[in-house]
């Protein structure tokens, strides 16, 4: 043995030496490793000018605008404003310049705050997914470094019965059955980073019909609503159906993430959800991506269209291709495009804000191209670009109380759009997209081949 | 030489024989950087926020490396090239040699671990509170115990070119099955189901925990089919000794 040839007298100090030494190493290193709020974040862009150009501040539309950015954020904006002469100038004549969008219905997990961002959407609001990566990346939403990925707003885990709508998807869900349950939810939803609570309501009819899952119970969707609002937060709810609608605004839900489809709303449930200052995000892309309807011969399915786009297929992954294309797995008998946009209409037009919202990545949908969907379908369904606008930038940013994002002004975080024409005479403009900010720091639009 | 000293001897011979045999030194203390690095931040698109979950589950992955090859591989060559015999004719403790082999191989695992923990926090932005740091660092030098007592076993049991596949085989299951790559959640039911039969799992989700996570299970639940496994493979260990010695 080669240790026998050593002598002793050596062993004796060395070993307990070297053990020291590679022990205080070793507590170095782990006093070295970083905590939450050590992170290494980039400093913020130092800014640009975008002059004469088309803007779209959130709210209306500016002519011949000067947009001044710097630091991450947007120092000026509006006709008349000077440009400094220490910054980049980008000439903006003919192109618009808009806030970047807001999909106020995601589900993300994999890439999907990156594919978020390929088609211009900076922030979306998730609708439930695992909360361990959210909480992760809400530690450093806030800063102005640059990013190569959407910002996320998330309900983290939803409420709903155990075996549930939401429990199928593997992510594990914490659930409940009872009113009494729901205040100790909802602090342990807070406590995990959830910003907003999400709540799943399915019931059945008193003649037992309905989805074949369990659900929450009209008291425990109360009780939830109520332990949210007390809490300050926003209770939003999923129904697909109408009195399950009704229900949820007489319980006084903050807004409703799906428009029901069942039947056409009528007049009871607009002006409930009027007078309750409720909003809808219809999330008609989804709709559009199960209904069943053949289209006319000859004719694509719609999100078949929105894949066949040459403004949106170069920038879709071969799996959001695959995903808008494929024809869904799931038979929804119910899912009918044209009954939910009679119902969005009928919404609308009774003074229900709506928000735009995609419920990416279901079958029939892509991140972020499947929110320029959802911004053609709201025009089908009545809203002029500047409202269809207005639901992708400002309204969900008010809504969702996200303070500096959905406007282009003074102090606002410079996540901004340059896209080629005017998209309050055609809203498809949006996909004709040029630059894209995030933070005020240019993002490479990443480009997908054909597969051969 | 008292006790320590021979202890420290062997452990000191073992190392060094551990670093000459690049079979062993190459796949143990590269291939789980490598994968860190590659899955966990190049081809990882930005704002997947799985950065911090992935050094959990690669820091089982990692020590799950040393354990299988220094013991399951090392000890069958060890014992058919009569390295072993010779051990025992020299008027060496038995417990003195699979010591000095648990000592190496947690040795490589501190390596491995440091160097991920490095890499996920320099490389791959993971900020975690010091005490989730340590748990982790704990569940992970902790995992050496029973996976090496799964590769003594195999060692002990199985001829050099048997043990070789067996330990690859073993390694692969462990690693796909116990969700140190990709979760268990993505996984078919059936597949979820044979997770559950995996130390790697139970360990993986323990070192899920401590980093500060969420788990669908207990962890006093994951705890106690660690500690089961222990045993089982402590049981496996002794009763291959004493076929192998007879």
């Amino acid at each position: 043995m080669g240790s026998r040839a050593e002598p002793p007298r050596r062993v004796r100090w060395r070993g307990p030496a070297l053990a020291l030494a590679v022990g205080a190493a070793v507590v170095a290193f782990f006093l070295a490793l970083p905590e939450p709020g050590e992170e290494r974040l980039a400093p913020p862009a130092p800014g640009f000018v975008v002059r004469d150009v088309r803007l779209f501040d959130g709210e209306r539309m500016h002519d011949a605008a000067t947009v001044v950015m710097r630091d991450g954020r947007v120092v000026e904006a509006g006709p008349g404003v000077a440009a400094p002469g220490d910054l980049p100038v980008i000439e903006g004549r003919g192109r618009t310049l808009m806030p970047g969008l807001i999909d106020a219905h995601v589900h993300t997990w994999g890439d999907a705050l990156a594919e978020s961002l390929n088609f211009g959407v900076t922030t979306v609001l998730d609708m439930f997914s695992d909360p361990g990566p959210h909480q992760v990346l809400r530690r450093t939403r806030e800063a102005l470094s640059p990013r190569a990925h959407a910002d996320k707003f998330s309900a983290g885990q939803l409420a709903t019965a155990p075996g549930g709508h939401g429990t199928q998807f593997g992510v594990s869900v914490d659930t409940l059955t009872t009113p009494a349950q729901a205040p100790a939810w909802v602090d342990a939803r807070l406590a995990e980073g959830s910003d907003f609570i999400k709540i799943v309501y399915e019931p059945r009819t008193a003649e037992g019909l309905g989805p074949p899952f369990p659900s929450i119970d009209r008291a425990t969707l109360g009780a939830l609503v109520a332990a949210t609002q007390a809490r300050q937060r926003l209770a939003v709810v999923h129904v697909s159906r109408h009195i399950p609608a009704q229900e949820a605004l007489e319980a006084g839900a903050d807004g409703l993430v799906h428009v029901h489809v069942d039947r056409v709303a009528d007049a009871t449930l607009v002006q409930l959800a009027r007078e309750r200052g409720a909003f809808v995000t219809p999330a008609l892309a989804v709709i559009a991506g199960f209904d069943p309807t053949p289209p006319p011969a000859g004719q694509p399915r719609e999100p078949e269209r929105l894949a066949a786009d040459p403004a949106v297929r170069p920038f879709l992954t071969p799996e959001q291709r695959r995903g808008l294309t494929d024809p869904p797995r799931t038979k929804l008998v119910m899912f009918r495009l044209d009954t939910a946009l009679a119902s969005v209409r009928a919404l609308h037009e009774g003074g229900v804000q709506i928000l735009a919202g995609s419920d990416a990545p279901n079958p029939g949908t892509a991140h972020g191209a499947s929110l320029h969907h959802e911004l053609e379908l709201l025009v089908r369904a009545g809203l002029t670009p500047i409202e269809a606008l207005r639901a992708a930038t400002s309204a969900p940013a008010q809504r969702f109380g996200l303070a500096d994002r959905g406007r282009i002004a003074p102090g606002q975080r410079a996540d901004l759009l340059l896209v080629a024409g005017d998209p309050s005479l055609d809203i498809r403009a949006t996909r004709a997209i040029e630059r894209i900010w995030k933070n005020g720091s240019p993002v490479e639009r990443r480009r997908y081949p054909e597969a051969p | 030489m008292n006790l320590p000293a021979l202890l420290w001897a062997e452990t000191a011979a073992e190392w060094r024989k551990a670093w000459r045999q690049p079979a062993f030194a190459i796949p143990t203390l590269v291939l789980p950087l490598a994968f860190y690095g590659l899955f966990g931040i190049v081809l990882a698109r930005p704002g997947g926020g799985n950065a911090a979950y992935l050094m959990a589950t690669y820091g089982v992955f990692a020590s799950l490396g040393p354990a299988l090859f220094a013991f399951g591989a090392g000890i069958a060559h060890e014992r058919e090239t009569g390295q072993m015999a010779l051990k025992q004719v020299s008027p060496l403790p038995v417990p003195v040699v699979l010591g000095a082999k648990l000592l190496t191989c947690l040795g490589f695992t501190g390596i491995v671990v440091l160097a991920l923990y490095a890499l996920a926090a320099w490389g791959g932005g993971v900020a975690l509170p010091r005490e989730a740091w340590l748990a982790l660092a704990l569940v992970h030098a902790l995992a050496a115990v029973p996976l090496g007592l799964l590769g003594l076993a195999v060692g002990l049991s199985f001829r050099s070119s048997a043990a070789m596949g067996v330990t690859n085989l073993l390694f692969m299951a462990l690693a796909v099955l116990g969700g140190l790559w990709i979760p268990v959640f993505l996984f078919p039911a059936w597949m979820q189901a044979i997770s559950l039969a995996m130390p790697t799992f139970h360990l993986a989700e323990l070192a899920l925990a401590g980093s500060g996570r969420a788990i669908a299970g207990s962890v006093a639940t994951h705890a106690a089919a660690v500690a089961g496994f222990t045993l089982a493979f402590a049981a496996a260990v002794a009763l291959a000794w004493r076929r192998a010695h007879r």
